[in-house]
């Protein structure tokens, strides 16, 4: 399109919205409101993925061996010392960590509290909670855990997340062991490798008798709950983006149809059809961009207004909905293209011929 | 040495051996007809007669089933932003579009061909408002407007093209006597001051004494007229 057909797509555009900023308004603050919900529901989406899931996020390695039958519930899982020589032997895994999981309950000077607690080689003794855990005691003072009544001091506070909605807090692994009225010597093992995870994952599981081994993905999506309550919301995630195209589409094939006319007449003075789609594509960007916009900006401030952790909006995970909800929109306009392609330039003569 | 024979020029429109049929039924019967520069002529016949058909097929907006309309010479192919150029219709009343000023709707005939509008754009279309006495309305929407001063904005739209050929259909209609003859002086002056060739499809035999021909059609079939 040259720069003289931009012009023209301009003029008739923006003179129409000038003309009907109500109702071009309206519409954009339907956008909107369907983008305020879907982006709330990505951030809660985000925020509930994080409470679920964050901690493990944050583990390292590309595969996690369970015992068989612990069904990868890592609280479950027991395996003992002797497998992380076995697991090391299988090609392609260049480090075994072992690494303990299980929910307990911590008791500090201003009560009890919960936490995924977690234990692992080489951690600095004592116990680092999470930093939403900072109201619950202070740096030195001693908390008690139960199961096994272990009591240890308060090392620190780190941004380690959480599991199952419960803050991590992270021990020695010989602490964590006496928090266990078996006490294995690990609950699962990290592994890391130089192949592919689901290949290495399938290679432990073959070698190493009594094991399960998969990836790291996989054991993120088989935390109890986590599975289930992301896929609820992606569902309904779905729904509102198919509403919001329904809506889009709907309301400008409407307008299409209201100004049948003054495309006739347009079409008759000599106005390309490339230049009414154009024309009609800009109204539709234009308003798109105004109401994902708006609805960003108020899910902005109803986030901030949420308890801290329940929602999370992300750069990226914005600009996916936001890049979704405009491909939509476009793509559900296209319904009203033909319309605009096959206007019939007699109708400008205001009478059959 | 001799002089080169003088080439007439071309005559802005001419319809040869024009036939239209929508779908069985013939409308247009073979019309034959020629207008010339700086000639206004008026198209009488009663309503159903082909009038409106004979209109759409001269401006390019239906093709004819055989025959052929030209254009100073040039036949009218199927793109509307070309025959647009060539010729210019005067609209009915309510084909103002309705989200552009009264200005507007003059400018938009030059945007729509890929012209940005000039200040001298803007005068011109002053200009032309002035002369259909709709200078202090230039700025409103057309709903704004009486049906007559909508239908003299039609004209002052199509004068505004600059295109060699004019065709009206009732341009008149909904105006006062005084009114419908100060648009069609408006129309056969503008015949006479730029050369354009000016068709006018009318009801009104009070327009009769103003054009320089007439011209009548019934039942498809052209008769010259008076």
């Amino acid at each position: 399109m040259s720069g003289r057909e931009g012009f023209a797509v301009w003029f008739l555009a923006w003179r129409e919205i000038r003309h009907g900023r109500v109702r071009f308004g309206l519409t954009a603050a339907l956008v909107g409101l369907v983008a305020f919900l879907v982006f709330m529901l990505t951030g809660l989406a985000v925020g509930l993925g994080d409470a679920g899931v964050s901690g493990l996020r944050r583990l390292p390695g590309a595969v996690v061996v369970y015992s068989a039958g612990a069904e990868r519930v890592l609280s479950r899982s027991a395996l003992p010392a002797a497998d992380a020589a076995r697991i090391a032997a299988v090609p392609g895994v260049t480090a075994v960590r072992p690494l303990g999981q299980t929910m307990a309950q911590a008791k500090g000077p201003n009560g009890a509290f919960p936490v995924a607690l977690t234990g692992t080689d080489g951690a600095a003794d004592g116990i680092v909670l999470d930093r939403t855990l900072t109201p619950e005691a202070g740096i030195g003072q001693t908390v008690t855990l139960q199961p096994g009544g272990v009591r240890v001091r308060v090392a620190g506070f780190a941004d380690l997340g959480s599991v199952q909605h419960t803050a991590v807090a992270r021990v020695p692994l010989p602490v964590w062991r006496r928090t266990q009225p078996a006490h294995p010597a690990t609950g699962v093992y990290l592994v890391d490798t130089d192949r592919d995870p689901a290949a290495t994952a399938a290679a432990i599981t073959g070698a190493v008798a009594g094991t399960e081994a998969v990836t790291r993905r996989a054991a993120i999506d088989a935390v109890p709950g986590y599975a289930a309550e992301t896929g609820t919301i992606a569902m309904i995630r779905g729904f509102l983006l198919a509403v919001s195209a329904l809506l889009v589409g709907t309301v400008f094939w409407i307008f299409t149809m209201q100004k049948e006319a003054s495309l006739a007449v347009l079409r008759a003075t000599g106005a390309r059809a490339r230049l009414l789609v154009g024309s009609y594509l800009l109204q539709v960007a234009v308003t798109t961009v105004l109401g994902v916009a708006a609805g960003f900006a108020v899910v902005l401030g109803a986030g901030a207004a949420m308890p801290a952790g329940a929602f999370s909006l992300p750069g990226s995970a914005a600009a996916l909905s936001a890049a979704l909800l405009a491909a939509l929109a476009l793509a559900a306009s296209a319904a009203s293209l033909h319309r605009l392609l096959t206007v019939d330039p007699l109708l400008s003569l205001g009478r059959n011929a | 040495m001799t002089a080169a024979p003088a080439v007439a020029p071309a005559a802005p429109l001419v319809l040869r051996g024009v036939r239209h049929s929508y779908g069985e039924a013939e409308v247009l019967h073979g019309i034959d007809l020629t207008l010339r520069g700086g000639e206004a002529v008026a198209l009488l016949g009663p309503s159903g007669s082909g009038k409106t058909t004979l209109l759409a097929v001269a401006g390019g907006l239906l093709r004819p089933t055989s025959g052929e309309v030209t254009v100073l010479g040039t036949p009218l192919t199927g793109r509307r932003d070309e025959a647009a150029r060539r010729v210019a219709y005067v609209l009915q009343a309510g084909s103002l579009i309705p989200y552009l000023t009264v200005e507007e709707n003059l400018l938009v005939r030059r945007v729509v061909t890929g012209r940005r509008p000039t200040p001298a754009d803007r005068a011109e279309a002053r200009c032309l408002l002035e002369a259909v006495d709709l200078a202090a309305k230039a700025g409103r929407y057309p709903d704004r407007l009486s049906g007559g001063e909508r239908q003299r904005a039609c004209v002052a739209q199509a004068l505004f093209t600059r295109a060699p050929v004019l065709l009206a259909d009732e341009p008149t209609a909904s105006l006062d006597r005084a009114r419908g003859r100060a648009v069609t002086e408006l129309l056969t002056a503008h015949a006479r001051d730029t050369g354009a060739a000016v068709l006018l499809a009318t009801h009104d035999e009070r327009a009769l004494d103003l054009t320089d021909r007439t011209v009548s059609i019934e039942d498809g079939l052209l008769r010259d007229g008076y």
